[in-house]
């Protein structure tokens, strides 16, 4: 079987438009969150998420470039971080055609086309915009970001909601392992959408100021967007072209909680399945894990059952192991944000530091691990980061990355 | 996924050990022309196709006058609680995977259902949903719109609903690739078997029609054009026009071989193989490079009786593309036939297809392309117009989206 190894990141998120600007972001402290401007939410209680600002989709341009180009701005935001990752991975466009894709997403174009065209609500409009119809196709992210690649491999849309980046990076890296293809582009992407704010916002899951992962006074999360992908590439194939390597994805582990469509599992049974078999399909052991990526989303629900997840996996080493979420400063990015925490957790290997839970003042009882509150903590080593995600419908990933070592 | 590297002393698992290929045991469907297998090969043999004319309202609230395969589908008293709010589509994927697990008699509570996996495809997923959520919104304001209603928004709720009411802990995947989504939902869940992910894989495709659905895909000028009587599609023929929409599910229960003999299972099908390209500008020849690929085995072994279940819709070009693909491959003619002449184009079409595969297998017999009389070209293919009797060993189901992935999954009689 082929190791898969990270030769190429790229990202667009609120507090950063590639992989070292967030970076540098997470470790200052910067926050996405601010009044959202893209909608008018007078009429929801709640105004506050993490958008893009000073980022526009360049369509006009991709559509003259491009024999497709039916894009709104979940395409623009995959295709983006899509083509930074390559670029960061030096593959030439000739290397495209053996290429997979593969896009995690929560919704892909259905709530930006609501949101942005008001397509399919009788508000006058007589005929749908001439986008619409790839509106309505869940796999268009991925088959659009192809086409602009002129990638040949499978591509696929797997919209697995907010697990679906480890999802894709996990499918994207397990291609490989299998021998069907030698390269792949995996990540996720998803656009700020009033849908999905509207439906936080009636489930009362969102926060009305910032979201405080794991502290006792979390009051939900916050809706944010945005997009990540990494190269993911066969070892032999990266050495050859002595492409740079930033990490290795170990493995990814899956699992449902067979409970429930929205609550977790009370007693974290498919969160802790999904950590056990990544820890077994990369022969790691407990105490083999350097730092985890938590989901953590700022929700009651969510920071409690996540940590009941991780003691049940680790027991007493739990405490012993740093656990952070960047979803304090960046909110919840929907599909996007499990990749964009696969970025971090190269860069956290790469930079030896785990990033801290910022806005954490207060501990609760029931979160008793060890978040690394508010300042970044340089370590000795990182050598293997895992990184979760939870997601609607009891879908668990569970991503593990660890140092890239060449083994000849 | 380290294979060699210090952290990993994984077995290597064999991806093409036949003897413990990927095969069938179980098959459920809920579509236009019934939900039992009985029902649709009755269909099938008598020609009787599952089109029905509705007439829905557009976007402008206008009247459109459709034919399409619409299903009959609700939530009943016998069904899980759960799913009382849950979509159509979740009703479909939930109804089509218990009657393949009782297809494949297969007892839930007493296997380990952290290895029971789910992995759906769809095409078209929650629009009708996220429709529903935002227009309640609109009209009753966003601080009155039922919550409950906001999951079902979610691409991947019916596959969430699926696990939640069978307790299923295995994977759960959700996947789209187009209309190819039940075949690429097939070969994911082939995929996590061979890889030793799961045990059992409950895998296929789902949509759900909606008036949206069909207001969208006419303006731009996908479908049939209205008519007075009922619109059939009519793949192939020389006076095709267009899609006629479906709607429903196809779910099978797939299992290795070795694993199926274990328990008993009737083993209605095998995997041989699936071949899978991403069509680009580039690239005209994808269709051909997923079937060569499905085949490559096969050719070597000339395995005998072969037909082609095409994934043909109705598409002037589409279905063009598909045959010329197949002629090319093939050289020789070939029986083909479109199964979606009964049912209609979606997400769930191929499954719905494969389904028929698999019975056609078992059964011998190849389905007729309704509707088709003349093709406008000589192609080098037999296409089916009357339902015969044939032994087959393997059939080729097809499915080309341009706008999606070209997947070609063949299947064979089981040793």
């Amino acid at each position: 079987m082929s190791r898969v190894v990270v030769t190429g990141l790229g990202c667009l998120t609120p507090i950063g438009a590639n992989p070292n600007a967030l970076w540098d972001s997470l470790m200052a402290g910067k926050s996405g969150a601010s009044r959202v401007a893209s909608f008018d939410c007078r009429d929801i209680n709640r105004n506050v998420g993490c958008e893009i600002k000073t980022w526009k989709p360049k369509s006009t341009a991709s559509r003259q470039q491009h024999a497709s180009g039916n894009g709104d701005r979940a395409t623009e935001l995959a295709f983006y971080a899509a083509q930074q990752a390559l670029t960061d991975a030096d593959i030439i466009p000739d290397d495209h055609r053996e290429m997979a894709v593969c896009v995690g997403t929560t919704m892909g174009e259905a709530y930006n086309g609501v949101n942005s065209r008001d397509v399919w609500v009788p508000v006058g409009r007589r005929r749908p915009a001439s986008n619409s119809f790839f509106g309505v196709r869940m796999n268009h992210l991925a088959w659009e970001v192809a086409q602009r690649l002129g990638a040949e491999g499978p591509n696929l849309t797997i919209p697995t909601a907010c697990a679906a980046g480890n999802y894709a990076i996990g499918y994207g890296a397990r291609l490989i392992t299998s021998g069907k293809i030698r390269l792949a582009v995996a990540g996720g992407a998803d656009a700020f959408s009033r849908i999905a704010f509207m439906g936080f916002a009636r489930l009362q899951a969102m926060s009305p100021d910032v979201c405080r992962p794991f502290d006792r006074n979390r009051q939900g999360l916050l809706v944010g967007e945005g997009s990540a992908f990494l190269v993911l590439e066969d070892e032999e194939r990266a050495r050859r072209r002595n492409a740079r390597i930033y990490a290795e994805i170990l493995g990814c582990g899956l699992s449902c909680d067979g409970f429930h469509i929205t609550s977790p599992h009370p007693r974290g049974l498919g969160a802790a399945l999904a950590i056990k078999r990544v820890l077994k399909e990369a022969s790691l052991g407990n105490d083999d894990v350097d730092y985890i990526s938590a989901h953590g989303t700022g929700t009651q629900a969510n920071d409690r059952i996540e940590t009941i997840a991780v003691k049940r996996v680790f027991g007493a080493r739990a405490s012993r192991i740093p656990i952070s979420s960047i979803k304090a400063l960046l909110g919840h990015a929907m599909g996007a944000a499990s990749a964009i925490e696969a970025v971090l957790s190269c860069l956290t290997i790469l930079h030896r530091t785990v990033p801290p839970t910022w806005n954490y003042t207060e501990p609760d009882p029931d979160c008793d691990l060890d978040y690394v509150p508010n300042q970044p903590r340089k370590l000795r080593a990182v050598d293997v980061v895992l990184s979760n995600s939870f997601a609607f419908g009891g879908n668990n990933a569970c991503l593990a990355v660890g140092r890239y070592r060449n083994s000849r | 996924m380290s294979g060699g590297g210090p952290l990993s002393e994984q077995p290597v698992t064999s991806m093409a050990a036949k003897d413990d290929a990927v095969v069938i045991t179980g098959v459920g469907c809920n579509s236009p022309l019934g939900d039992t297998k009985a029902a649709i090969c009755r269909g099938l043999e008598r020609s009787r196709h599952g089109f029905r004319m509705k007439v829905v309202k557009r976007n402008s609230g206008a009247p459109l006058r459709r034919s399409a395969g619409w299903v009959r589908c609700g939530w009943s008293p016998g069904m899980p609680l759960l799913l009382q709010c849950a979509s159509r589509s979740a009703l479909f994927a939930y109804q089509a995977a218990q009657r393949a697990i009782q297809d494949a008699r297969i007892q839930l509570d007493r296997g380990n259902r952290s290895r029971y996996a789910v992995v759906l495809g769809t095409c078209f997923g929650s629009i009708e949903s996220v429709h529903r959520f935002d227009a309640e919104a609109l009209r009753d304001g966003t601080r009155y719109v039922n919550p409950l209603l906001f999951p079902n928004t979610v691409i991947n709720a019916p596959a969430g609903y699926l696990a939640a009411c069978l307790k299923l802990r295995g994977a759960n995947v959700t996947l789209s690739t187009g209309l190819s989504s039940g075949l690429s939902a097939v070969a994911y869940g082939q995929e996590l078997l061979q890889t030793d992910q799961a045990d059992v894989v409950l895998a296929g495709g789902y949509d759900e029609l909606s008036p949206l659905l069909l207001s969208i895909t006419s303006e731009h000028k996908l479908l049939r054009p209205e008519t007075v009587r009922v619109a059939i599609p009519r793949p192939l023929d020389h006076e095709r026009k267009g899609w006629v929409l479906g709607e429903g599910a196809a779910v099978f229960v797939l299992e290795r071989r070795p694993r199926a003999y274990r328990r008993g299972g009737r083993i209605a099908a095998e995997i041989h193989a699936i071949g899978r390209r991403s069509p680009t500008e580039q690239n005209a020849n994808g269709l051909n490079g997923a079937v060569e690929e499905a085949l490559a085995d096969w050719r070597t072994q000339k395995a005998g009786r072969l037909a082609v279940f095409l994934g043909a819709n109705g598409s002037q070009r589409d279905d063009a593309d598909e045959a010329m693909a197949i002629e090319r491959v093939f050289k020789e003619s070939v029986d083909v036939t479109a199964p979606k002449s009964f049912f209609g184009e979606s997400g769930g079409a191929n499954a719905l297809g494969m389904a028929i595969a698999t019975w056609a297998l078992q059964d011998g017999f190849i389905p007729p392309t309704l509707g088709f009389r003349r093709a406008e070209k000589p192609w080098q293919l037999n296409i089916v117009n009357t339902f015969i009797r044939a032994r087959l060993r393997g059939v080729l189901v097809n499915s080309a989206d341009p706008w999606g992935e070209h997947v070609s999954l063949l299947l064979g009689n089981s040793r």
